[in-house]
């Protein structure tokens, strides 16, 4: 080193101006050099490039859709039931809480209705990503490119399908550059229905071949799907074809007994949630012990109680006395006994396909017969121990008794009970009803949150929000 | 590492003058250890220079005395002799062996002397009266920076484990927040650098107990100072943007006895003041009248508080969380002992204070802090090498929960069934007591190794390189005992445990080259450097549950449920290369200039780097003869401009690639991963414009001092959050957003005065006051359409608050109102939140008093601040007046609205959110002005009074000196705001704590 700096020394004594350059250039190289500040990236994330640059972990990129879908967002296991079902007439919290959704005082600053706003849009963000990326991805097959496309479709068509339902119109995101996204307007409810039943055909085209289990998405999920949203669309054939095409073709059956049908095992459950593996016991605990056995949350309204027909087997085994108060018990396990049959959380059925199906044959005046609506009434009312429905009635007694039905088969399902008093227009007639209520009109459509109209200054708010009285 | 001080220190003297091309030596940065073989002839015999300093007239010793040449402080008198000590190259401004040692001592005047042969032991005699002039000499005031600094003496009069809280209101344009310093309003921590090592910025950002700035207290640290402006910050780049702490321990004392010192004391700590709630009774009868107003029937499930519970408990949940008294225990041992060549330095210190929290006998919190330190010097003085090694650890065990939230629970709750479980209602009600079950310890080390060597080439040029490593290991854990369960909840798992560890480590080394050459009447001095830095951490996390029994905690095996694990590493790299050229023309005008080109790993390729400056000038103008001549009462006088552009990376790593999460739990056995964070691969550095005005004077005789400046900092493309809408995916989006400017600008002021001056008698007042206006949006482009569109207004605070505007209580029915802006007939947050203010502080400070007789000195110190507009009570405690198992303020309780009292204060009662009044609450009321409040105080932060005993006793004893102290720390606090206190709001307040010692020293 010494040999070389007194080297150096007479070198650049030469010349004054190349001792300058020499200086500099030794320095500035130096300090201009980005490699000098490449560092590690953190071990607990991971850099998309090698995400997408790998077949396996772009598999378990896809296999986020189930992660965050199914475990972690509470929008697909108990934040519908457990937090909506307040609104209607079948159940209620102890906690006051809940008061303003029971008695219908939300407001866009409401905490439990802004969830329904925000949680289908981080699925729809995932989704967008998923579907972005594997668009352009050649690491794996066309047809399996093609599969997961098709399943991150479907959650996507399940968001936009809550979201509608729910507050109308809603801003149409199909891409994750967030900075536009972000101030996106609301689209017309009937371009998002458009939209939600393109991508279900479409998954229906890309899963025709696929072999997931129904703890995936599967072409039936999709169909079963497809199904609702023709019926909720007012599609009468269209729902009538597609259900019955799932009951027909997808090898699903309804279970003989009512025990059986929330079981892992279920040969009526279309798309489930798996329990096995490491099954957090966090969704145990919120999902079956909430709903089932503690007994500050959802008490059965004496309406519903009462409104089950003598001898429904539905009656005694869908529900439990705690405190002589009715509380739901579709699932019996709870976590601190998680002994006990193996449950799967159940978000499609058939029985909603029979039901699908009789309504839609009834709006088309197809009452009797094997093809006539009260032929999948009976069917959902047998295995529930009820006698035929006479086959006298009238479309319109039918169509209530469809409604019935649903009320009695669906509860604490998702929040089907809301869905179908607000798409047939009945809500108002049936929560007008009672006085405590407080039931206005304009609350079928839920306030967009007003945190979104802070950030979103393109955003509308629903009509009748806002109002002091 | 460089400190500032060290700086100035390199405006070196009128030094020698041997023609040496200086350029040339940059190229010699690495070969420096080789080439005092080329510059052996330059070398010259090092002088050291020895004296006492004493009192004039009474002949007494007189330690603490300053001494400067050319305005650079070279030694100060210490020890009971009033001896100093100094040593180095010093020659005249012609080159001879003549120099002027310039004496100064506050209440005496100012000596120069003439030192003609320094090997002779000089004795010093001071006169006392005003000091002449000395300030001119000072480091301080001939810098051009901002810097302001404390003494060890303010230091050791605060207890609080977190030196940084010392400065609170003793430093205008600072401001603490839980052992965070705020400089300047800025929204980031400063960089906060140890005897030249900075600490790593994640350490120190965290509240917790961990925080390693805990390790220097009262009795190891020698000075604090802060470098406010961008003069001051410019040599430490983007690292030092949001303001610079220097914290200097205390050091090597040159002593040829064996210098001892010990202390120690004993106190007390806890809460001392509380929230006004209602009694059992009162409450009870309360809640009859709230349900009375509904028009509600009591029955076991909206009224439990009623029925179930009765009036058969009284407790004062705020006692019960934090009522108890802890005990201070401090220790102090330091031994210190040298020679001309090489001293060492021994401190060790003990720090334990009993936790108030809920605590059982054997929660408390322990810090050892030790500190081995030498110096040599080597070469005739050329070389010097400084080492220091600290270690510290701190371990506490806690109560952990936080009981904020809990003060507000029902009187009457039972606590304790008879049998001393806790008593359980339903799953829906908690019972705050069952934070005994949860158990928080921390454990956490703290290694900061440090090592300096210098170099003096000739007299004109040292080179120098800092080197310092910092590691630090955390290890939380958390148990929560079964008995902490809910038992009517359906809980998912029983005796829990979480953990986390934590290790991080730093290393940086400077090297860096001093210049300083005379020329004419002037200094020019110059330094280059560099900087390469690098900080990683690693984190893991897991959560352990389902525990047999409790006593298997730390067995972490016999846990039934491993439920979940998590780790995370972190990696930053920093370098840069810098220079600064100051030019001192006879110690009357100071020009600065600083260049400095920073990257940092924190952006992407290509937005690395970044090229930063700054000019400052400044004019002893007390020094011109027709200010002089006729401004006689003026001692001293500096005007000093700075303007300067720092950057700034404070943000998270990895901002530029689009990243993927881990999710928490497998799916049918499979995990998956998902995007968490989209990139943007363009921002970069975050742009301050810094611009500083401040004016210096001493006035009659130097009784009266004032420092005062104006700043104004512009940020522009700074880096953000843009907050999104949820239909974005994600929550947060960080970007540089060029279309704003915000600015921080303010008013300091500090004043210190000399009241009274006698032989024996001496009272002492400082003034700080701060007046800011900070974090204003100073523009941003098309603001209406941004993210921000409802969060901003341009020309005012980014701290604002959009609230309705609170219209009274509706006499007909008790509903609180708020008003329809745009009258449209609705009440929309859009278009209905038009009352805007900002919460920032209008002003303020700290006034500290000091009286001294003889070995008796009392100080007074109180902070103050006018803070009219901040959230009150009701935004934490926002349940309406009469609801369910909540106590409620006596104020709230009083004048309250009701059918006989329609024009109430308050809010008529309820007991439900679905009432009018309710919904009112929750909606409208308490978003509106109405529930804000002045929160502006006075606080008695401190009150310190000690003792030296006389010699006359000492002597007898055989120590050197004793001294006895009491001192008390927030003490009292004055002000009308309705939280438990304005200087902390909802949480616990700042604990008072008094203590009782003695320092002896032999």
């Amino acid at each position: 080193m010494k040999y070389l700096g007194i080297n150096i020394q007479k070198y650049v004594k030469k010349n004054k101006t190349i001792r300058y350059i020499f200086a500099l250039t030794v320095l500035l190289s130096v300090f201009s050099c980005d490699s000098l500040l490449d560092v590690d990236t953190p071990q607990n994330i991971v850099v998309d490039r090698n995400v997408w640059s790998n077949a396996q972990t772009l598999r378990t990129a896809v296999n986020g859709l189930y992660t965050r879908n199914l475990l972690s967002n509470t929008l697909y296991y108990y934040a519908l039931p457990f937090y909506l079902t307040v609104i209607t007439d079948d159940a209620y919290h102890t906690s006051t809480s809940y008061d303003d959704l029971r008695y219908n005082a939300y407001t866009p600053t409401n905490t439990y209705t802004a969830y329904f706003w925000s949680y289908p849009y981080q699925s729809i963000f995932l989704s967008n990503d998923l579907i972005t990326n594997l668009s352009s991805t050649s690491l794996i097959e066309e047809n399996e490119k093609q599969h997961y496309i098709g399943e991150a479709k479907y959650f996507r068509a399940y968001s936009y399908f809550i979201l509608s339902s729910l507050f109308g119109d809603v801003p149409l995101i199909e891409s994750t550059k967030i900075m536009e996204t972000t101030l996106q307007p609301r689209v017309a409810k009937e371009t998002i229905v458009q939209f939600i039943i393109q991508d279900l055909k479409d998954v229906e085209i890309a899963l025709s071949d696929s072999d997931n289990p129904k703890t995936k998405v599967t072409k039936a999920a999709a169909s079963a799907l497809l199904a609702r949203n023709y019926l909720y669309h007012e599609e009468w054939k269209n729902a009538e074809d597609k259900a019955n095409e799932v009951i027909t073709t997808s090898g699903y059956v309804l279970e003989e007994s009512l025990d059986n049908v929330f079981l892992r095992s279920s040969k009526e459950s279309i798309f489930q949630t798996s329990s096995s593996g490491t099954w957090s016991s966090y969704i145990d605990r919120v999902y079956f012990a909430n709903l089932a056995v503690n007994k500050s949350y959802l008490l059965i309204t004496d309406d519903f109680a009462n409104s089950f027909e003598a001898g429904d087997l539905r009656k005694t085994k869908w529900f439990t006395t705690v405190s002589s108060v009715l509380h739901p018990y579709k699932y019996k396990r709870t976590a601190s006994s998680s002994a006990g049959a193996a449950e799967d959380f159940v978000s499609l059925r058939l029985a909603e396909q029979y039901l699908i199906r009789a309504e839609a044959r009834a709006q088309q005046g197809k009452l009797t017969g094997a093809d006539g609506a009260l032929a999948d009434l009976n069917a959902i009312r047998k295995r529930a121990g009820l006698p035929n429905l006479s086959e006298t009635l009238t479309k319109a007694q039918v169509l209530l008794q469809v409604e019935k039905e649903r009320r009695s088969e669906l509860f604490t399902e998702e929040i089907h009970r809301w869905w179908d008093l607000v798409r047939t227009g009945r809500v108002d007639a049936v929560l007008g009803a009672f006085p405590d209520k407080k039931w206005v009109s304009y609350r079928a459509l839920f306030p967009v949150p007003e945190i979104e109209l802070n950030k979103n200054k393109n955003l509308t708010q629903n009509p009748g929000y806002g109002t002091i009285k | 590492m460089l400190s500032y001080k060290k700086i100035v220190m390199t405006k070196l003297h009128n030094i020698f003058f041997i023609k040496k091309n200086f350029i040339l030596l940059l190229l010699l940065l690495g070969f420096f250890f080789n080439y005092s073989t080329i510059s052996a002839q330059e070398s010259k015999t090092k002088q050291i220079i020895r004296g006492v300093v004493s009192d004039k007239v009474t002949k007494q010793s007189l330690k603490g005395v300053s001494l400067y040449i050319n305005g650079n402080h070279v030694a100060t008198s210490k020890g009971e002799e009033g001896r100093f000590q100094f040593e180095g190259y010093f020659s005249g401004k012609n080159g001879n062996n003549l120099f002027v040692l310039e004496v100064v001592y506050r209440g005496y005047q100012t000596q120069k002397i003439l030192v003609k042969d320094p090997n002779q032991l000089l004795f010093i005699e001071l006169l006392k009266g005003g000091d002449t002039d000395p300030d001119e000499t000072s480091a301080t005031k001939t810098q051009t920076g901002n810097v302001f600094n404390i003494g060890s003496e303010v230091i050791e009069q605060e207890q609080t484990i977190n030196t940084v809280n010392s400065l609170k209101g003793r430093v205008a344009g600072v401001t603490t927040d839980g052992g965070n310093i705020q400089v300047r309003g800025e929204l980031f921590h400063p960089l906060y650098v140890v005897d030249g090592v900075p600490l790593p910025t994640q350490f120190v950002n965290s509240s917790s107990q961990s925080n390693p700035l805990n390790a220097y207290n009262s009795s190891n640290v020698e000075k604090i100072e802060i470098l406010k402006d961008a003069d001051a910050t410019a040599i430490y780049g983007g690292k030092g943007a949001n303001g610079v702490v220097l914290i200097t321990t205390k050091n090597v004392k040159n002593t040829d006895y064996l210098n001892v010192t010990a202390s120690a004391s004993i106190g007390i700590t806890g809460v001392n003041t509380w929230y006004d709630f209602l009694s059992t009774e009162e409450y009870l009868d309360f809640r009859q009248k709230a349900f009375a107003a509904d028009g509600i029937t009591p029955d076991a499930e909206n009224a439990y508080d009623l029925l179930i519970w009765g009036d058969k408990y009284h407790t004062d949940w705020q006692k019960e969380f934090v009522g108890k008294i802890g005990k201070v225990y401090t220790g102090n041992l330091s031994i210190a002992a040298g020679n001309d060549k090489t001293r060492f330095f021994v401190n060790t210190d003990y720090y334990e204070s009993g936790n108030v929290y809920l605590a059982e006998d054997d929660d408390k919190a322990k810090r050892i802090n030790t500190r081995i330190l030498v110096n040599h010097f080597g070469f005739n003085g050329r070389l010097q090498f400084n080492a220091s090694l600290a270690f510290n650890t701190f371990n506490s065990k806690s109560r952990g929960l936080d009981p904020d939230s809990y003060v507000v629970y029902a009187p009457n709750q039972p606590t304790l069934n008879d049998d001393g479980s806790l008593y359980w209602l339903n799953s829906s009600v908690i019972n705050p007591l069952r934070s005994k079950y949860a158990n928080v310890t921390n454990k956490n080390t703290t290694i900061l190794g440090n090592f300096q060597l210098s170099y003096r080439l000739f007299s004109e040029l040292e080179v120098k390189v800092d080197a310092g490593y910092t590691r630090n290991t955390g290890d939380q854990l958390q148990t929560y005992s079964q008995e902490y369960l809910n038992p009517y909840a359906d809980n998912s798992y029983k005796n829990r445990l979480l953990a986390g560890d934590s290790y991080s480590e730093i290393f940086l080394v400077e090297p860096q080259l001093n210049y300083s050459k005379l020329f004419g009447k002037g200094v020019v001095s110059a330094f280059v450097g560099a900087t390469l830095q690098t900080e990683s951490a690693t984190s893991d996390d897991f959560e352990l549950r389902d525990f047999p029994v409790e006593s298997l905690f730390r067995n972490y095996a016999s846990a039934a449920v491993k439920y979940s694990v998590a780790s995370g590493t972190r990696e930053k790299k920093y370098a840069s290369l810098f220079g600064r050229v100051t030019y001192d023309y006879n110690n009357r005008y100071i020009f600065s200039t600083v260049l400095r080109r920073d990257g940092s790993s924190i952006f992407a390729k290509g937005n690395r780097f970044g090229n930063f400056w700054s000019f400052s000038g400044s004019w002893i103008f007390s020094k011109e003869s027709f200010i002089h001549d006729n401004l006689r009462f003026l001692n001293y006088g500096k005007l000093r401009a700075t303007h300067g552009v720092t950057g700034n990376d404070n943000v998270a790593a990895f901002l530029f690639l689009n990243a993927y999460s881990v999710s928490t739990y497998p799916y049918a056995g499979n995990s998956g991963l998902y995007l968490s964070q989209v990139a943007n691969p363009d921002f970069s550095w975050e742009v301050t414009r810094k611009s500083e005005i401040s004016l210096d004077l001493a006035l009659f005789n130097n009784r009266l001092q004032i420092n005062s400046a104006f700043y104004r900092n512009q940020s522009h493309n700074f880096i953000g959050g843009v907050p999104l809408a949820s239909q974005a995916g994600l929550t947060e989006y960080k970007n540089n957003i060029p279309e704003a400017t915000i600015r921080n600008q303010g008013l300091e002021i500090d004043l210190l005065s000399t009241n009274i001056s006698t032989k024996g008698f001496q009272w002492l007042t400082t003034l700080m006051l701060t007046v800011p206006q900070n974090n204003t949006l100073l523009k941003y482009d098309d603001l209406a359409n941004s993210s921000y569109a409802n969060s901003f207004v341009v020309g005012k605070s980014l701290n604002i608050k959009r609230l309705y505007r609170y219209t009274g209580i509706n006499p007909e029915n008790g509903v609180p109102t708020v008003e329809d802006y745009n009258g449209d007939g609705k009440i929309t947050s859009t278009d209905d939140m038009q009352f805007i203010d900002d919460t920032d502080p209008d002003f303020y400070g700290g006034l500290q008093n000091t009286f001294r007789y003889k070995g008796l000195q009392l100080d007074i110190f109180l902070y103050y601040e006018k803070r009219p507009f901040q959230e009150g009570y009701l935004k934490t405690f926002y349940y309406p007046a009469g609801y369910i198992g909540r106590n409620i303020l006596r104020e709230f309780a009083t004048d309250y609205w009701s059918p006989e009292n329609p024009n109430g204060k308050y809010p008529g009662l309820t007991t439900t959110t679905s009432s009018e009044i309710g919904k009112a609450y929750y909606n409208y009321y308490t978003e509106s002005d109405a529930i804000f409040c002045d929160a502006s105080y006075i606080s008695l932060k401190n009150v310190a009074l000690s003792y030296f005993l006389p010699k006359s006793i000492t002597n007898k004893l055989k120590v050197r000196s004793v001294q006895l102290y009491a001192r008390g720390e927030n003490l009292k606090t004055f002000s009308k705001f309705n939280q438990w206190d304005p200087q902390t709001g909802t949480a616990i307040p700042p604990f008072r704590t008094i203590v009782v010692g003695a320092k002896l020293a032999f």
